[in-house]
């Protein structure tokens, strides 16, 4: 004998069914840590975007937001109190819509100022539709408005234990928080936490008194904590661990290898670690010139000098001249592209018939950079980012860089650029280019200011090797006499040698190679010339990238490719020569004559006296613009901005109406077709399927709350039924039979499957309220 | 644990990745917190040990196939709260040896307890007695959790079905003449041989008035019957069960059936004796039924004897444990045919429980063989008589 008969000892948990809602008191630490979690949100938020953030408005619409969501839980008329507080809150929101969309706009520039200065892309402002005297309401009631807002999901993750808000909240703001860079107080991060350990609780635990204990003990830990810290002095004198550096520093380079790839034989700048220049003939670029050309594609270009190496300037600091480029790029004014662009504006023998058409494709090298020369043509490709501030060099656009890409360029103009200066000093004179001018005028400010930066200790060291100067009251010293003194120093103090090799550990890159080690290769002398120049007040700037020589274009024909390999990796300086632009400078002894010469070195006279020229002239136009000012950017039209935020919302809902459709069409045909599924000619058949459409149908519409109640007489399932249950019974037993024995069921079963169908159908028709038949038939489509 | 580990590990990687992008006082003290506090909770959950009692609240008794709510208190003595205590509830029938596992996660708050509402039911009658695995107390962040076992108070007796008062009594009214000796601490139905007098008390029998004491004393007197020893009963149910335990049912049944008569003799007036081979203790049990305390009494008795591996019969246990026992009738509920060579000159009625009924009642040298089925106990034990 064995166990043949069912186990019929069966325990269940009782669920609480009523349907009351909670009293005020059992809600009090879910709207606390709801109004925890709406203070540490918006704060984060302001913090991240250096939004103005009236605390005091913040505080008192997260409270609103805890009270009229905890009334509207409450017993009815609590409800239609908090309803009506909401209906209020939306007539004086429509009422007063121009007031709070001012603060709207507000934050909408602060935080297009935020993200353009961490990515160093012009932010065109929106205007502003509040009068001044508003400035301050506006704002106000924006914030408010958007904490209130913003506390009804956080009230209804906390209410319904919903862990996916915070999640994902937590996930953004942390993301968002890294991208931007931007440090947090510690206050907001402890009201945050304070939600999240909270509504983490009320979840874990059941019972009310251990979830508010632990989420007291949680806060009382946060805070102590955060004053322990303050008091110790830890949040004010922490510099950031090293370790933590290190890893950044890292995973930048991992990523950054990921991304663009390319051969490491030449540093990008970074000279902690720097090997021995040892380049091999591996391809790095194709290029393919209608006009061969020997040319500088300027890859990485460095500005600010670390002491272990060339750094751009940073996006944060290019913000603030964001102003400027704006206008500048408005005129087509770049300063990747000057030397074209006077050539364009002075010399008239220069036509677009002797424009240089050049394609590259990137095989080797670094995706990251757009290989550019001096000669490039800015209106004639879209390599330049009219909204990207700076001047350094064009970045490839897309995750993964650019590889392959092409560009208009003049011949080459490097060459000749005292001719071009002698060309625009006469220009100058009878009164022409003046458009350049001005915009080189105001370039000029920037690069000035922005490229004659280096350590004190740098100075001193240069001073020391180079010794005192007479810029005779120029602002720097006249350019011949510091090339000179640059050639003259570094030919006779240093030699050249492919071996140097720098770890870092000696301390600083140029002392060591000027004192120390007095050898080295391009990237050394590249390095010394460019603070040199800085030295004796010329902007200068490090680059690092090709060269194509004379000797490569030699007897190529036009569209040839041309193969760059690693031994044309090369690094130089860049001075910047007033009122022409940037112009590439050799220093590394081995180079002198690999690069055709410029005019002045042939002979040529050169600028020197056009130079006085151009600073009299700058100084004229300064006082001209003495008090003026750059204008600011012409602002954008927040209608604009409105109306894509209103046509993005019908969109998204007009969607979602549409997939709702769709699903409810689906769902019905799904049904018909179940439904002409069950008169299937096998009674057997007939019946299983008729009695799991039946199951199905009272599981969906609520009847039956699980499979389990079947089996329980018990159940609520069967006080449900009342009357019907011997007819369901009968029905389960005939279904049974159906499925489990090899008995020939009859037509007899079959109907009375069906009457059973019909009769439960009805019973939950009769039962239901118009939403609720509705919902079962449009929704769930089961009937 | 696994999740809340997981959890907890994505947690650290993402302030782990927060000091390293932004590298900052806030981001250095969130990764200390995150660290230090559910570690300080890890340390004091393994420091103070946990002091957790169960106690499961049912009604004392329910109807078969009646479902009957109670519940399950979780009592915390300790000064700290938990979080999230796990373990889970077994609840087992003595007599048919069905179980259950019922886990159960909840919260305790420090120095109280917690209740979950519960409901049961079982088809089959026994006692329910419930049992605990280790109480799993878990830190406030559910990344460790210490075991405890823990005593689990608390039991319900799902009762027989009565069907005493379905079936017709089964001695018929019967007085032995034969018999000599009388009970002397009890009455019984011989009123050839008076037990005693008393007061009438309503639906005393008129037969049982003593007239002439009625004249005498002025109210109304009755006069009670023996008790002849030679009518004792001994009834016996079989705990026994070889490798292969009878099904669910089949135990209720014998249960039933063991209750049934043994409330029918009461019923009579008949004192008997109930008796089994405790299988957890390993002894042999009788209980003296004179009324319906006593029967109440050792209900919970019979309702607790387990059915265990065993391959002596509950008649040979007798033999074997009452050697000169002077009891005239056994009747015994078993579920398989015993041996009977060891039968003395003692009257043996065999109430035998089959899933399938093989036989009709027959004789098999002094014993009477009464087959019954789960499905038609009534029918079978109708007009029983010894």
């Amino acid at each position: 004998m064995g166990n043949s008969s069912q186990n019929t000892l069966k325990f269940a948990e009782i669920t609480k069914e009523s349907d009351s809602r909670p009293f005020i008191k059992d809600l009090w630490w879910e709207s606390v840590v709801s109004f925890s979690g709406i203070i540490g949100l918006m704060g984060w938020f302001c913090a991240v975007f250096s939004i103005d953030n009236p605390y005091g408005i913040t505080m008192a619409a997260a409270a609103l937001a805890a009270v009229v969501m905890v009334l509207c839980y409450t017993s009815k008329r609590l409800r239609l109190l908090g309803l009506g507080i909401l209906l209020l809150l939306l007539i004086g929101a429509v009422v007063w819509h121009q007031i709070w969309m001012g603060g709207f706009f507000f934050m909408i520039n602060q935080m297009e100022q935020a993200i353009g200065a961490h990515t160093g892309k012009i932010a065109v402002a929106f205007s502003v539709s509040v009068s001044e005297i508003q400035y301050g309401i506006s704002k106000m009631a924006w914030i408010g408005l958007l904490t209130f807002l913003v506390g009804i999901p956080l009230f209804f993750s906390v209410r319904f234990r919903e862990i996916w808000t915070p999640l994902l909240l937590s996930c953004a703001m942390l993301v968002l928080g890294c991208w931007l860079e931007s440090g947090v107080p510690f206050l907001w991060i402890v009201l945050w936490l304070i939600y999240v350990a909270g509504l983490l609780f009320l979840r874990i635990s059941k019972e009310p008194r251990v979830s508010v204990l632990f989420g007291l003990l949680i806060t009382v830990l946060c805070i102590a904590g955060a004053l322990i810290s303050y008091f110790t002095g830890f949040l004010s004198t922490y510099q950031g661990m090293e370790c933590f550096t290190a890893v950044q520093s890292d995973i930048k380079g991992m990523v950054h290898t990921m991304r663009y790839q390319g051969s490491r034989v030449l540093p990008d700048g970074k000279f902690q670690n720097l090997q021995p220049f040892h380049p091999s003939e591996k391809e790095q670029l194709e290029v393919v010139m209608s006009k061969p050309d020997s040319l500088y594609l300027k890859g990485f270009v460095g500005s600010r000098y670390t002491g272990a190496g060339w750094e751009p300037v940073p996006n944060q600091t290019l913000f603030e001249s964001g102003d400027l480029f704006y206008w500048l790029h408005k005129e087509n004014f770049y300063g990747q592209a000057q030397l074209a662009h006077l050539a364009l504006t002075v010399d008239n023998s220069v036509t677009k018939d002797s424009y240089n058409q050049i394609s590259i494709r990137n095989i080797g090298a670094s995706s990251e950079y757009i290989y550019a020369p001096y000669e490039l043509v800015s209106t004639e490709n879209n390599l330049l980012d009219p909204d990207r501030i700076g001047d350094e060099n064009i970045l490839a656009q897309g995750i993964w860089g650019s590889r392959f890409y092409r560009y208009a360029a003049l011949p080459n103009q490097v060459k000749r650029y005292p001719t071009l200066s002698g060309q625009l000093q006469a220009e100058l004179k009878q009164g022409n280019a003046k458009d350049y001018l001005n915009h080189e005028d105001h370039y000029n400010e920037f690069v000035y200011a922005s490229y004659l930066d280096m350590p004190e200790s740098t100075r001193n060291l240069l001073k020391n090797q180079l010794g005192d100067y007479d810029a005779q009251g120029n602002p720097h010293l006249d350019y011949q006499a510091a090339k000179q003194n640059i050639l003259s120093y570094l030919t006779d103090h240093v030699s050249y040698n492919q071996e140097a090799a720098f770890t870092g550990k000696e301390g600083d890159f140029l002392q060591y190679f000027l004192e120390t080690s007095c050898e080295g290769y391009s990237v050394h002398y590249a390095t010394a010339a460019t603070l040199m120049f800085r030295y004796y007040g010329i902007p200068a700037r490090y680059v690092e990238g090709f060269l194509i020589t004379p000797e490569d274009v030699e007897g190529a024909l036009s569209n040839s490719a041309i193969s760059i390999d690693e031994t044309h990796a090369h690094a130089w300086t860049e001075f910047y020569q007033d009122g022409v632009g940037w112009i590439p400078f050799e220093t590394t002894p081995p180079y002198f004559n690999v690069m055709e010469k410029a005019d002045e070195l042939s002979g040529i006279p050169d600028g020197e006296d056009n130079s006085a020229i151009f600073q009299q002239n700058h100084d004229e136009k300064q006082e001209e613009e003495e008090g003026q000012g750059l204008n600011e950017m012409t602002q954008k039209n927040g209608a604009a901005l409105l109306s894509v935020l209103l046509w993005t919302t019908i969109c998204i809902v007009g969607l979602l109406i549409l997939i709702f459709l769709a699903a409810c069409a689906v769902r019905r045909h799904r049904l018909g077709n179940r439904l002409r599924s069950l008169e299937v000619p096998d009674a057997a058949e007939s019946i299983v399927r008729t009695f799991c459409y039946t199951v199905d149908l009272l599981r969906i519409t609520g009847a039956l709350n699980n499979e389990k109640e079947l089996y329980d007489t018990s159940s609520a399932f069967y006080q449900w039924l009342g009357e019907d249950t011997e007819l369901f019974q009968k029905a389960f037993r005939i279904y049974q039979e159906a499925r489990y024995s090899r008995h020939t069921m009859s037509q007899a079963d079959r109907q009375d499957l069906w009457e059973n169908k019909e009769r439960m159908r009805n019973k939950i028709q009769r039962q239901s309220n118009f939403l609720k038949r509705g919902k079962d038939r449009i929704i769930h489509g089961i009937y | 644990m696994i999740r809340a580990w997981t959890c907890y590990l994505i947690w650290l990687a993402a302030v782990l990745g927060a000091n390293i992008f932004l590298n900052t006082a806030e981001t250095a003290l969130l990764l200390i917190l995150s660290i230090v506090i559910p570690l300080i909770g890890i340390v004091i959950y393994f420091a103070v040990p946990p002091a957790i009692s169960i106690k499961v609240t049912f009604p004392e008794s329910t109807d078969k196939k009646q479902t009957v709510k109670g519940e399950i208190w979780i009592q915390n003595r300790s000064i700290l709260p938990y979080i999230r205590v796990c373990f889970s509830l077994y609840g087992k029938n003595q007599i048919t040896g069905e179980t259950m596992e019922f886990l159960i996660k909840g919260s305790v708050p420090s120095r109280g307890a917690t209740r979950l509402s519960v409901k049961m039911r079982d088809d089959f009658c026994g006692k329910i007695t419930f049992s605990a695995s280790p109480v799993k107390v878990y830190d406030m962040f559910l990344l460790s959790f210490r075991k405890k076992s823990v005593p689990v108070e608390g039991s319900i007796l799902v009762l027989p079905d009565w069907l005493s008062h379905e079936i017709p009594p089964f001695f018929a009214g019967e007085t032995d003449i034969e018999a000599t000796e009388y009970a002397s601490d009890q009455p019984g139905i011989d009123r050839s041989e008076p037990f005693g007098y008393r007061e009438y008390h309503p639906g005393d029998s008129p037969k049982d008035i003593h007239w002439k004491l009625t004249q005498k004393l002025g109210h109304m007197t009755v006069r009670e019957g023996g008790n002849p020893v030679s009518k004792s009963v001994l009834l016996l149910l079989d705990t026994s069960a070889g490798e292969q335990r009878p099904d669910y049912a089949l135990r209720d049944s014998m249960l039933e059936a063991f209750v049934t008569v043994s409330r029918n003799l009461l019923s009579q007036g008949t004192a008997h004796t109930m008796a089994w081979q405790d299988q957890n203790k390993r002894e042999w049990v009788s209980y003296d039924i004179r009324s319906e305390d006593d029967f109440g009494s050792v209900l919970s008795q019979i309702l607790s004897a387990s059915m265990e591996q065993d391959q002596i019969s509950c008649l040979e246990h007798y033999w074997e444990n009452c050697p000169d026992d002077r009891v005239d009738n056994v009747i015994c509920v078993l579920h398989t045919m015993p041996s009977l060579e060891m039968a003395r000159d003692q009257k043996i009625t065999i109430l035998l429980a089959e899933s399938q009924k093989k036989h009709d009642r027959y004789r098999e040298g002094s014993a009477e063989i009464v087959p019954f089925t789960p499905q038609e106990l009534q029918d079978d034990l109708f007009c029983l008589s010894i």
